[in-house]
């Protein structure tokens, strides 16, 4: 019994040794392939610099901090937040109510999301703060309060308490729900986040009596999450079901307990100033009707910083000179954008049972979105139709898509894309404007400021295209160009010399046939086209018509402050049709986006020439044998046929460097890099192995795989648009290791403010209604110092995207509903963010215009469209090669994804723009839709994942080493991919510390050592306690023989 | 030979087995699944099974297979966690919901339970000689 015992115990131990070896030899597996999440969580790397030069190393910091230290960046980037928020609040309407005597008047703040107002979107905007550190986020008490703000306290303390936070408020100011999830209903609920009015007591009540109120509305904005028209307020009662007490008509409109607080504000308060804390426009007709409203002043959501700001326009420390960047509708689902906009499901989707063909879980492929505006977007829709009506056009006064009764702009419009108020005045005359076609436009206004209060004024270029009826759509009003005077003191002036590119008011004809044969063209047809000036879309358009008209008779005016001059409309004319200039190498490219071009008769589109058309959804599409391609199956196949160029040559000993390729001064100075097409580039893309190829597409994203063939090191990238955020790099000394120490921007984790976050900007609607590319650019070189403190050498932003309408949740991520503006935004901040090295990423190319379902959404539209809204956006700083790189989108365009669809990565984007910077997916979510083979194909750049191909039907791309190694077009498309990138890196701050005489050799971390030496133990333990089992085993089994 | 027993390990052992068995059917219905640990859990169950059949023939042999269950278990459960790291990151991120790895977790669960109680097994015998 004794000896039975004495083996089973080493039997057991043998067993427990076993079961640790198992988890260890798994875990360094699963470490392996995490390696570089691990790392970064606990200061480590794999790699290091080692120079070589004896001690004669030249200067090798290529890009150069303007600062010392942290400290210094820190600052300067909180007082840029809040002077970008400042210049970014836009003044709707002030009876004098603004700007408040901070001396003199007690300030109530009205509304519970007064004290839970919010900052930023939730995920790649989201706001956090480094409070251990000290670190300090102003919402809008602590920045009224920084700034000086006498306020009522006892209002408060009335809301800041968790009970009232528990039963009626939005917890950090957000109530969206994001999810990564697949949606197959439109989402039902939404808690506005107010009090109603009977909770509120006859003490707290009469603590605001003869205070100035300042009522906040706030609505929050999120990553993977929409608004609908048909949400409820979702707080739910004890028992479960919804508590109706604070109801609306739609979420972006007033509700039930906003109204009776601002009524109680006017009651309470000598007047009241309307706060409107939110990305989203919401539905302000009634308080701009309201006389008992003194002003309104939206702030957007302005990140960390941003309040102090808002508060030195309330206080007059900042005169607003903000303009609007999407038009703010009376009913903010009137578009013709909303007809379509939600859950639209294929009729064979994978929910239907036994007609379900859409059924591979991956592909995602369930749903469509069909854009059947056409390209009236925004002001463009509500403008064109104000035009149309006015000139008694295209049955424009029907009630069709009207609020009721017949359509008119006033029912419709509060406010119009490009207004804003100032507490001065400013008198704006359009001088000039020269037009060359092929060459450069350039307009000069006069602005003068004839009030009696210093300011900035924004000069809006607006222009009208000749349109005939029936013929090529084309928007009544667009904006060209724009341009901001300096600080103008009372009765001082400023001509603004504004320069723009004619290409942004051609049109795209689909319908052209152009010299060489080919279909499709940008177009500037021939006839008169209205250069004018104006507060807005709208007094722009006003300017066209009282010139075109010779009278402003009938016209409305967005207020009684607007004028209306004809003299602000130039005319300038083209003579013959020119289909040519732009058009080089332009051609159809995406016909297949065009539901209509794949089943016709699918959608009607919204039209000028007959406004009663576009307004029925497309509530069912049954996707033809071609659709079903695109929608369960890769489109590329590896095959040993493809290529006809020959093999690819692999892992050559050319004995080059990455460095090799940046140009410097003999004292080490960075002048630039090789010319693209210097062979230097291929002799360096031939030492790479074919493996290291493999590795850097198929786990791009966060941050790019080191290339030890061609020491290329490990290149960080991370999100988002505010700045670098948070719960991605959670302070400046998180990529630093020891390793980096002599770097002169080495942070380490014990440094002062070393863990503050650096997402502080305000978010892009914020940031675009600044109207001023200066100051964006500055924005961008700050960010980009970010960069070289935290050692970042890309950051995925701006959002791009055009707010296509006003319920798409992820609107905070992109600047507005005008591409010009959207392409001047991100040309500025990336032209910033390059100067410092730190390559500009913007996304999500191209069309993510709906988030729900946002994986795999089919999104058609016509070319038109396209081209003019969304890719006009992009264009600007793709093709001046401004941005470095593009992350694309999860939806399909069409129905390929977007990541992999040739016609716009290789047809628009490198064969017409010329742009010669990477692609790079968003995180592969459904990695069978977002496939590396139809990305590479395709001429997408690395897929950004880890280990998501593992997972899929496909398989990861290591996986198909030998078909690749078969396949010579496949990997001459992966080369070029790669060269891109190559390309663009050497032109980055992550060259720095690198030079000819410097190596990166591999280190193993101590994490490494300890997995390696438990796995050791374990496997010596393991086996000499077996071997002592079995001997003891021989041993009784010898005794008992 | 027939005279030889069935000791506690080897009851043990077909309970571990027969949760390995549950354990297939749930892994089948995890977000993210890796193919090699099917294969794990049906050598589980073999072993298992096996242990005890041959209890009664070798008992001393038959001793030694709650090690290679044990190791077979622990395999599973650690290349089960594989492709589900970043599932699990974006729920405690907030990015998805919990529902997206409850079957993951009922999973790991049941294949811990399953470790135990072969762990238990690997210190008593599967096979008792006679006297």
């Amino acid at each position: 019994m004794k000896k039975k015992k004495s083996t089973g115990l080493w039997r057991g131990l043998t067993a427990v040794f076993a079961c640790l070896l198992a988890l260890l030899i798994g875990a360094n597996s699963i470490a392996a392939a995490n390696r570089d999440f691990i790392n970064t969580r606990l200061g480590l790397s794999n790699y290091k610099i080692v120079d070589n030069s004896n001690g004669e190393e030249k200067d090798s910091i290529y890009f150069k901090s303007e600062f010392s230290s942290i400290s210094e960046l820190i600052d300067a980037k909180t007082a840029l937040a809040a002077e970008i928020s400042s210049e970014g609040s836009v003044l709707l309407k002030n009876n004098g109510a603004l700007p408040l005597d901070t001396a003199s008047e007690k300030v109530t703040l009205w509304g519970l999301n007064s004290v839970h107002t919010t900052l930023g979107g939730m995920i790649g905007s989201s706001v956090s703060v480094s409070a251990d550190a000290g670190q300090v986020q102003y919402d809008l008490v602590a920045a009224l309060r920084e700034k000086g703000f006498d306020l009522n306290e006892e209002m408060i303390s009335f809301y800041d308490t968790d009970e009232m936070l528990k039963a009626y408020g939005r917890k950090g100011g957000h109530a969206l729900t994001p999810s990564f999830g697949k949606v197959y209903e439109n989402p039902s609920v939404y808690n506005i986040g107010e009090a109603p009015a009977d909770v509120y007591t006859d003490k707290v009540l009469s603590s605001a009596d003869g205070t100035v109120a300042v009522v906040v509305l706030s609505r929050d904005s999120s990553e993977a999450a929409d608004y609908n028209p048909n949400m409820q307020n979702n707080k739910a009662n004890k028992d479960g079901t919804l508590n109706l007490t604070d109801t609306y008509e739609r979420p972006l409109a007033l509700s039930t307990n906003e109204q009776a607080m601002i009524a109680l504000a006017k009651e309470h308060s000598s007047r009241v100033i309307v706060l409107i804390n939110a990305d989203n426009p919401i539905e302000i007709e009634e308080l701009k009707n309201d006389d008992g409203i003194g002003a309104i002043l939206w702030c957007g959501l302005p990140g960390m910083n941003g309040f102090l700001g808002v508060a030195d326009v309330l206080s007059g420390a900042v005169n607003p000179s903000g303009h609007l960047v999407d038009t703010f509708a009376v009913k903010s689902d009137s578009a013709p954008a909303m007809v379509n906009f939600g859950v639209y499901l294929y009729t064979n989707n994978s929910k239907t049972g036994k007609d379900a063909t859409l059924i591979n879980e991956n592909c995602k492929g369930d749903w469509y979105l069909v854009e059947s505006e056409g390209i009236y977007d925004g002001y463009k829709y509500y403008e064109t139709r104000y035009e149309d009506l006015v000139l008694g056009r295209g049955k424009a006064d029907s009630d069709a898509g009207a609020i009721g009764g017949a359509w008119n702009w006033d029912d419709e419009v509060s406010y119009s894309f490009g207004y804003g108020l100032s507490y001065t005045s400013f008198e704006q005359t359009l001088k000039s404007v020269d037009v060359t076609v092929g060459g450069e436009g350039k307009a000069v206004v006069t602005v003068k400021n004839t009030g009696d209060v210093a300011g900035k004024s924004v000069a809006q270029l607006y222009v009208q295209a000749p349109y005939t009826e029936g013929g090529l759509e084309k928007s009544a009003i667009q904006l060209v160009a724009f341009g901001k005077t300096s600080l103008l003191a009372p009765g001082a002036s400023e001509d603004v010399t504004i320069t723009f590119d004619p290409a942004n008011f051609a049109s795209y004809d689909e319908n052209a046939v152009k010299a060489n044969g080919t279909q499709g063209a940008w177009s500037l047809e021939k006839g008169d086209y209205y250069f004018a000036i104006g507060n807005g879309a709208h007094e722009a358009l006003n300017n066209v018509l009282a010139k075109k008209l010779g009278s402003d008779d009938g016209l409305v005016k967005t207020a009684d402050t607007e004028e209306i001059n004809a003299g602000n409309a130039i005319v300038w004319n083209l003579s013959a049709t020119d289909i040519e200039t732009y058009s080089k190498n332009v051609e159809n490219r995406l016909q297949d986006m065009d539901i209509n071009k794949l089943i016709p008769g699918t959608v009607e589109y919204t039209t000028r020439a007959d406004w009663t058309k576009g307004w029925e959804p497309v509530a069912a599409i049954t996707p033809t044998d071609a659709m079903m391609v695109g929608l369960t199956n890769s489109l590329y196949t590896l095959n040993a046929n493809n290529g006809d160029n020959g093999p690819v040559t692999w892992g050559a000993s050319n004995g080059l460097k990455i460095i090799d390729a940046v140009i410097t001064e003999d004292d080490g100075t960075y002048v630039g890099v090789l010319n693209f097409d210097d062979p230097i580039w291929d002799q360096l893309l031939d030492q790479i192995t074919l493996d290291e190829a493999i590795q850097f597409i198929e786990k791009g994203g966060d941050d790019f795989e080191n290339i030890d063939s061609i020491q290329l090191p490990r290149i960080y990238s991370n999100d988002g648009p505010l700045g670098y955020t948070g719960d991605q790099v959670g302070g400046y000394f998180v990529r630093w290791t020891a390793n980096d120490s002599a770097s002169p921007y080495f942070v380490k984790e014990t440094d002062d403010k070393a863990s503050y976050r650096m997402a502080v900007m305000p978010t892009e609607p914020v940031v675009a209604a600044t109207f001023n590319k200066e100051l964006i650019t500055r924005e961008g070189e700050l960010l980009g110092e970010d960069g070289l403190w935290a050692k970042e050498s890309s950051i995925i932003a701006p959002g791009m995207n055009l707010h296509r309408t006003v319920y798409c949740a992820r609107n905070h991520e992109y600047y507005s509903e005008d591409p010009v503006l959207t392409a001047y935004m991100g040309s500025a901040i990336s032209t910033g963010l390059r100067s410092k090295g730190t390559m500009p990423q913007p996304k999500h190319f191209a069309f993510n215009h709906q988030e729900a379902n946002r994986p795999g959404l089919s999104t058609f539209m016509t070319e038109q469209a396209a081209r003019e809204n969304e890719l006009r956006g992009f264009q600007m700083p793709m093709s001046g090669n401004i941005c470095q790189g593009i992350m694309t989108a999860f939806n399909r365009a069409g129905t390929a994804y977007s990541g992999g669809y040739c016609p716009l990565l290789t047809g628009i984007a490198r064969d017409e723009w010329g742009y010669m910077g990477w692609f790079v997916t968003d995180m592969i979510n459904g990695a069978d839709y977002m496939n590396w083979r139809d990305i590479t194909a395709a001429g997408g750049g690395a897929a950004l994942t880890s280990s998501a191909y593992d997972s899929s039907e496909i398989g990861a791309m290591a996986a198909s080493r030998d078909a690749i190694a078969k396949d010579n077009y496949f990997q001459q498309e992966m080369r070029q991919a790669i060269k891109y990138y190559l390309y663009q890196m050497a032109q980055s701050n992550a060259m720095n510390g690198i030079s000819s005489t410097t190596e990166i050799v591999f280190v193993r971390t101590w994490v490494d050592n300890a997995l390696l030496a438990g796995t050791i133990a374990m496997a010596v333990l393991t086996a000499l306690c077996l071997v002592i089992s079995v001997s003891k085993e021989f041993k009784i089994r010898k005794k008992e023989d | 030979m027939s005279k030889n027993k069935l000791g506690a390990a080897a009851f043990l052992s077909l309970v571990a087995g027969g949760l390995s068995l549950v354990d297939i059917f749930l892994y089948r219905t995890v977000m993210y699944t890796y193919q090699p640990v099917f294969f794990m859990l049906a050598g589980a169950i073999v072993v298992a099974v096996l242990g005890c059949l041959l209890a009664r023939v070798v008992p001393t042999i038959a001793n030694y297979f709650p090690i290679c269950l044990v190791f077979l278990l622990a395999s599973a459960l650690v290349w089960g966690a594989m492709l589900m790291v970043n599932q699990i990151g974006y729920v405690i991120a907030g990015l998805d919901g919990i529902q997206t790895i409850l079957t993951y977790i009922f999973f790991t669960g049941f294949t811990a339970a399953a470790l135990v109680i072969a762990l238990v097994a690997a210190f008593l015998p599967t096979g008792v000689k006679a006297e």
